[in-house]
């Protein structure tokens, strides 16, 4: 259902754009996503879970609801919570067995017990067995299809620079983003979103500011994939990488809202607040009609006065915490007609309880045994904390540590060059001025003026709840949505020995999806650290590899320049008719065809003309080296295992070139030109190398005084006669006095 | 569904023990120490307690099990390798991997793809041929075969590869595999711990003890250790160990890179390796598509990534298969790769009495690790160099006598 | 992409650059025996830490020595080789 319009939101009302989904057809409208799209139209099973096959909706809808993954027409794993709807979609979900609505394979949730974690390690290992097994398991594996017709895209790569490069485009990225433009730094901005504003939803006056502001460019849809040395970190834009080099970076990525953990948390219709309040805000879609909230922070009570605005019906707020701040609480009092919101502190929701079909949530049971039964709802909301985006952080470098007051992990000593600021710096409250701070130090360290200091209050209470989680004897209490692991799947890999984050992580997968873990490696940590008495601090992360978010190889592949060399007879070649191979980067001629004969009949009768009178072969391709000086002929004597001292002026002699072990690594001929002037080749594959690696002789000048070394233009042509008429009709393009055979 | 799935269903509590027993300290002395629980620690720990009775040993281990190159690397596993010797351990090691699983009671996903490297000149033509002829003389399965049987084998792929590097034939390894890395640690982990060896994690090596050109002990961040034998088999962390012991080698250390797609519906079955592109690329168990390039050009100590590998390996992958445009990576990693000059291990004994090293194993080593561990702990129990490895001994570079496997180890790893 | 600083270029992208290896004292061909000529050609200091290498800028084909940090790949010093390293 669509909400009446809400103030900067992003769909264009009006414009429709017709779409298919599954089989069916439905509108959405421009500015969409497909999830909020079809959440719109009602639609609430947008996938299957990996393993279990489960209905999944939406989660976050902020670019990792790997359950609500789609085939786009060749586009596999297409992400309809983060891609914009276009016209004319075909759409259906992936790794569904016969059709989404009626997935076969959701048999396989019934035999979920028989499935724990690594099972696949317990079985169908016997050696005969195991082929056909293996043949089971990659019918069921994978998600989207490859089109293997699909052609090559070739995606255009460009260079980008600038002073401060800002990623996140939140409160604190456009402050830190302001704060360095004013000081005088060109500054670059990027968000992954379509539009600035992170969860303020553009309520703020800071986005005006930067849009005034000429020193900051700004690029919307785009995401930092990963931190590279030297400040060196690529955008990805739908249809183009940028490679920025920034002298420095400023980490402003927020935080991950965080699932709770309990029964039945996949249903569909149970999603993170702020998934909710992206739907509001966004695209006016009605993520419910009638929610319970479960809340461990004041954020939950923000959404909830968000929610009552939209004309959502709150039918509850289930706080982990047993006491409340008075200010949050005010929030409930005058949201009802018939009495405030009611409260239901330190409880939990035990479980949520399914529809018949098991496709959409219909109510929650909670701890509170204030409530005997059910609460109704069709949707559940969870606040109940944040983990940092901190991959960015990692891969710089940056030394975290785990912040009790925030329930986070914190940068401790941040890299040279890199800032954070914000959430990923666990600053919830006084966002603004932690960018500043964080963009007045950024300018200030590329030479800008002078770092301010912004004082940045600690925050009152921690918007992070340290055990979100709820165990339930029937399990289906998930933690990682991705790979479809419940709560026991953690403890039981923790009891088989799998006890360090690492090994946890590889033995039960989690962490290791297309989200990798940004859902469900703060709770698997919890789960690590309560189950072997360690503190969260002491457990530790795993590392963060690039990328943020997955890149298409198109994207890294770019255009795929193949340079080509040719040689100067290349259009005499051609003339007599040559195919081409490839030799390296060069192309030669492979043979020359002649008229109405095969390669085979063609190579015989070029092969017999060079037996029996005289043949042109082109060495244009061989590299080309001079030397000179009064000690070159001791240096290729040096380097090669002939002698040259003797070599007569105007004579050529073969050279086999040894590297220091005495293995042969290249060959050629030496021509003298003059008493202290040798011409000579290397292999064409040698080239670059040999002379290189001459050069650095000549360098190092260890026996040898000053010679110098050249390399002859690659494109003055050579040829070499080849047969018994050859020394008559001696060929050459260079002007070298005539040169013949030495002994 | 099989059998032994039935008694997760039946019982109330999770029915599995440890996989392998945390101890709480150290003795003060062990017959063996091996430092590094990768796989190819571990198997050494397995076989000297199952071959040879050795089981006073322990085996010490920085980080965690497998977090070394053994749970790193890109798990091909074949045998059709240039010099006898290569091709006579590997094939050893061939046959020791289809019964590991079984031996182990633990699945390894040890699965038989098939195996190409791919030619797309007449000099890797020519090589691919001296590979089967030298892999055919000794037993190994391997054919040289044509551009026509590639393309009959991986249809969707480009044989002209975008035009500019057209592939001729290639090598064919059937017995080629693939395997789940980190199980493979984890079975010989388990193995060993059964048979009484002690696995300690987060024990780091510091220091050696030799006195008299013998060994005699060891220095961990745990204390002290008094031995008279060592096993050595720390990958892309060998050069530090041998510093403490002063032997010197001709080992150097380059991070060799990786990266991993989202998972897609399978279609790809055989492992393809691209000499001239530098790329190789499987499809494992999950739908992901694990792809590989050559060796990062200089030293680093460390496992950084870096985005040029990750664009130089998308692009050439795109000539062979186009159509992956569309398809995501999702992750890159590196690994420490301890390389040698000929692209050969070194094992065996040392300069230093009682100090046995496992090492050189670079970017090929993880196919290795059975036959390793077979014939290290022969090696360390009779103090004596397993025939098997004699042409990998640290003398062979004193002699000027390398066993050349550059041709067939620098990209297919 | 890391950047190197060529004594005559000044900083240019890593991609630019050939590596050398470790700056190694070569002993007298004529008088080394084989053990050391041996030890020469193929031993190496393979341990992390600051080493003197040879680096190349490819498209000027300059030689230099970079002092660098093999361990955290951090390039400390660069500078065209004099002799006395
Ligand atoms: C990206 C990549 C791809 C690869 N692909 C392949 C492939 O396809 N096929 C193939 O055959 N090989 C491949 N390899 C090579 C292979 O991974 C290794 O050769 C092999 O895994 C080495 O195993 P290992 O047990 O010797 O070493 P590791 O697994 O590295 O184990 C060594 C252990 O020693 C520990 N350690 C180090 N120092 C100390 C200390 N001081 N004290 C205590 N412990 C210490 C480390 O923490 C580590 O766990 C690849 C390697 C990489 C990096």
């Amino acid at each position: 259902m669509r909400l009446p319009e809400q103030r900067g939101e992003w769909i264009t009302r009006g414009k429709t754009l017709r779409f298919r989904f599954e089989g069916r057809d439905y509108e959405g409208l421009e500015g969409d996503t497909i999830a909020s799209a079809l959440w719109a139209n009602g639609v609430k099973v947008l996938g299957r879970s990996f393993k279990y096959h489960r209905p999944r909706g939406i989660l976050s809808a902020a670019n990792h609801d790997v359950n609500a993954m789609m085939q786009s027409g060749s586009m596999p794993n297409v992400r309809a919570d983060a891609t914009l709807l276009v016209a004319g979609m075909e759409l259906t979900a992936v790794n569904t067995f016969s059709s989404l609505d009626n997935d076969a394979a959701s048999i396989l949730g019934r035999f979920a017990r028989f499935l724990p974690v690594g099972f696949y390690y317990k079985a169908f290992h016997g050696k005969r067995l195991f082929p056909l097994w293996e043949k089971l398991f990659r019918v069921t594996t994978g998600l989207g299809k490859v089109d293997v017709n699909a052609p090559r895209k070739r995606t255009p790569k460009r260079y980008g620079f600038c002073d401060v490069l800002v990623v996140g485009g939140g409160p604190s990225g456009m402050s830190a983003a302001l704060a360095a433009a004013e000081q005088g730094a060109d500054v670059v901005l990027v968000d992954e979103n379509a539009r600035l504003g992170g969860s303020t939803h553009g309520r703020t006056d800071l986005l005006a500011r930067v849009q005034a502001q000429p020193r900051i460019r700004v690029l919307t849809n785009t995401f930092a994939a990963g931190y590279y040395a030297d400040h060196w970190v690529p955008l990805v834009e739908p249809d183009r990488i940028t490679k920025m080099r920034a002298r420095a970076v400023i980490v402003a990525t927020g935080a991950y809202e965080q699932p709770a953990v309990f029964r039945n948390n996949d249903l569909p219709g149970v999603m993170l607040a702020s998934a909710a309040q992206r739907l509001i805000h966004r695209w006016a879609a009605k993520p419910a009609q009638r929610v319970v909230m479960l809340a461990a922070n004041a954020d939950a009570y923000r959404a909830v006065e968000e929610l009552c605005n939209a004309g959502i019906e709150v039918a509850a707020v289930i706080d982990l915490r047993t006491t409340i701040p008075e200010a949050e609480k005010s929030a409930l009092a005058t949201r009802r007609e018939g009495g405030p919101i009611p409260l239901h502190a330190g409880s939990s929701i035990i479980e949520a309880m399914p529809a018949a079909d098991g496709k959409a949530v219909v109510g929650v049971r909670t701890e509170s045994d204030k409530l005997a039964g059910e609460i109704a709802c069709d949707g559940v909301l969870m606040s109940v904390g944040w983990a940092p985006a901190a991959s960015l952080l990692y891969q710089a470098g940056t030394k975290m540590r785990y912040d009790d007051a925030v329930h986070q992990f914190v940068p401790a000593q941040l890299p040279p060059g890199v800032f954070a600021c914000g959430r990923v710096n666990g600053v919830y409250t006084a966002r603004a001025a932690d960018g500043e701070r964080a963009g007045s130090a950024a300018a200030a360290n590329c030479g800008f003026g002078v770092a301010k200091a912004v004082s940045v209050p600690a925050e009152v209470a921690s918007p992070t709840h340290p055990w979100p989680i709820t165990g339930h004897p029937a399990g289906k209490n998930f933690l990682d949505f991705d790979e479809d692991l419940q709560l026991k799947d953690l403890e039981n890999a923790i009891q088989e020995g799998f006890d360090n984050i690492e090994l946890m992580k590889r033995f039960s997968t989690v962490g290791t999806g297309p989200s990798q873990g940004k859902h469900s490696n703060m709770n698997a940590l919890r789960v690590l650290a309560r189950c072997t008495g360690a503190t969260p601090g002491e457990v530790g992360t795993t590392t963060a590899r690039p990328f943020f978010h997955p890149v298409p190889m198109s994207h890294l592949g770019g255009r795929g320049f193949e340079p080509e060399r040719r040689t100067p007879m290349h259009t005499r070649h051609e003339a007599a008719a040559a195919v081409w191979m490839a030799a390296g980067v060069w192309q030669r001629p492979e043979y020359y065809a002649v008229a109405g004969q095969s390669r085979v009949e063609s190579i015989r009768v070029e092969a017999l003309a060079v037996r029996q009178a005289v043949g042109i072969i082109d060495v244009g391709t061989l590299g080309k080296l001079e030397i000179r000086g009064p000690q070159a002929a001791e240096f290729l004597e040096r380097v090669y295992i002939s002698k040259y001292a003797g070599l007569k002026v105007g004579m050529t002699r073969y050279a086999v070139m040894c590297d220091e072990s005495g293995v042969v690594i290249d060959d050629g001929v030496v021509a003298r030109l003059a008493n202290d002037h040798f011409y000579f080749t290397t292999t064409t594959s040698g080239a670059a190398l040999i002379y290189r690696e001459l050069s650095r002789w000549n360098t190092c000048g260890k026996w040898i005084a000053a010679s110098s070394i050249g390399r002859c233009p690659g494109g003055d042509g050579s040829g070499r006669t080849e047969g018994p008429g050859g020394t008559r009709r001696a060929h050459r393009r260079r002007s070298f006095p005539a040169l013949s055979g030495g002994a | 569904m099989p059998w032994r799935l039935l008694r997760f269903a039946l019982s109330q509590k999770h029915p599995e023990p440890r996989m392998f027993a945390t101890h709480d300290s150290l003795k003060s002395s062990y017959d063996v120490v091996i430092i590094g629980a990768g796989g190819h620690g571990l198997a050494a720990a397995y076989y000297l307690a199952r071959d040879h009775g050795i089981t006073n040993v322990c085996v010490l281990e920085k980080g965690y099990i497998g977090g070394g190159n053994t749970g790193r690397n890109t798990t091909i596993i074949r045998s059709n390798y240039l010099t006898p010797e290569g091709v006579k351990f590997y094939d050893e090691s061939v046959r020791l991997w289809q019964d590991l699983a079984q031996d182990f009671d633990l699945n390894l996903f040890y699965s038989n793809r098939g195996h190409f490297t791919l030619a797309h000149t007449d000099a890797a033509m020519r090589t691919s041929r001296w590979r089967a002829e030298v892999n055919k003389h000794y037993g190994v399965e391997s054919e040289v075969v044509d551009a026509a049987f590639v393309k009959q084998a991986v249809p969707m792929i480009d044989i002209s590869c975008g035009g500019h590097a057209p592939i001729l034939g290639g090598l064919y390894h059937a017995p080629g595999a693939v395997a789940r890395h980190d199980a493979v640690a984890w079975g010989y982990g388990r193995g060993a711990d059964m048979r009484g060896v002690e696995i300690h994690q987060r024990t780091e090596v510091l220091g050696i003890d030799v006195a008299g050109g013998k060994l005699t002990g060891v220095q961990t961040s745990r204390g002290r250790i008094a031995t008279n034998k060592v096993l050595c088999a720390v990958a892309g962390s060998t050069p530090r160990i041998l510093k403490m012991i002063d032997v010197r080698t001709p080992i150097y250390i380059h991070p060799l890179q990786a990266m991993v797609s989202e998972p897609v519906k399978p279609w790809l079955d055989p492992i393809l390796v691209s000499g001239s592109l530098h790329i190789y690329i499987s499809q494992s168990a999950r739908g992901e598509l694990v792809m590989g390039a050559s060796l990062d050009p200089y030293e680093v100590h460390s496992t950084r990534s870096t985005l040029d590998f990750v664009e130089g390996l998308a692009a050439h992958m795109l000539d062979m298969f186009p159509f992956l445009s569309n398809v995501k990576v999702m992750r890159q990693w590196a690994g420490m790769a301890d390389m040698t000059p000929d692209f050969a291990p070194i094992m065996g004994k040392t300069p230093v009495e009682g100090f046995y090293l496992d090492a050189g194993w670079g970017t090929w080593g993880f196919k290795a690790t059975p036959v390793c561990g077979k014939t290290m702990s022969w090696t360390v129990a009779n103090d004596r160099d397993h025939e098997l490895i004699t042409g990998f001994t640290l003398d062979r570079f004193r002699d000027f006598a390398l066993t050349g496997e550059k041709g067939a180890a620098s990209v297919g790893h | 992409m890391k950047i190197m600083t060529c004594p005559i270029n000044g900083p240019r992208v890593i991609s630019e650059f050939a590596y050398g290896g470790e700056i190694r004292p070569m002993p007298d061909p004529a008088m080394a025996t084989d053990d050391q000529w041996a030890d020469y050609v193929f031993n190496r200091t393979g341990a992390p830490g600051v080493k003197k290498e040879w680096w190349c800028h490819t498209p000027s084909n300059t030689w230099f020595v970079a002092e660098r940090d093999t361990e955290r790949d951090i390039i400390q010093r660069t500078y065209l080789y004099a002799g006395d390293v």
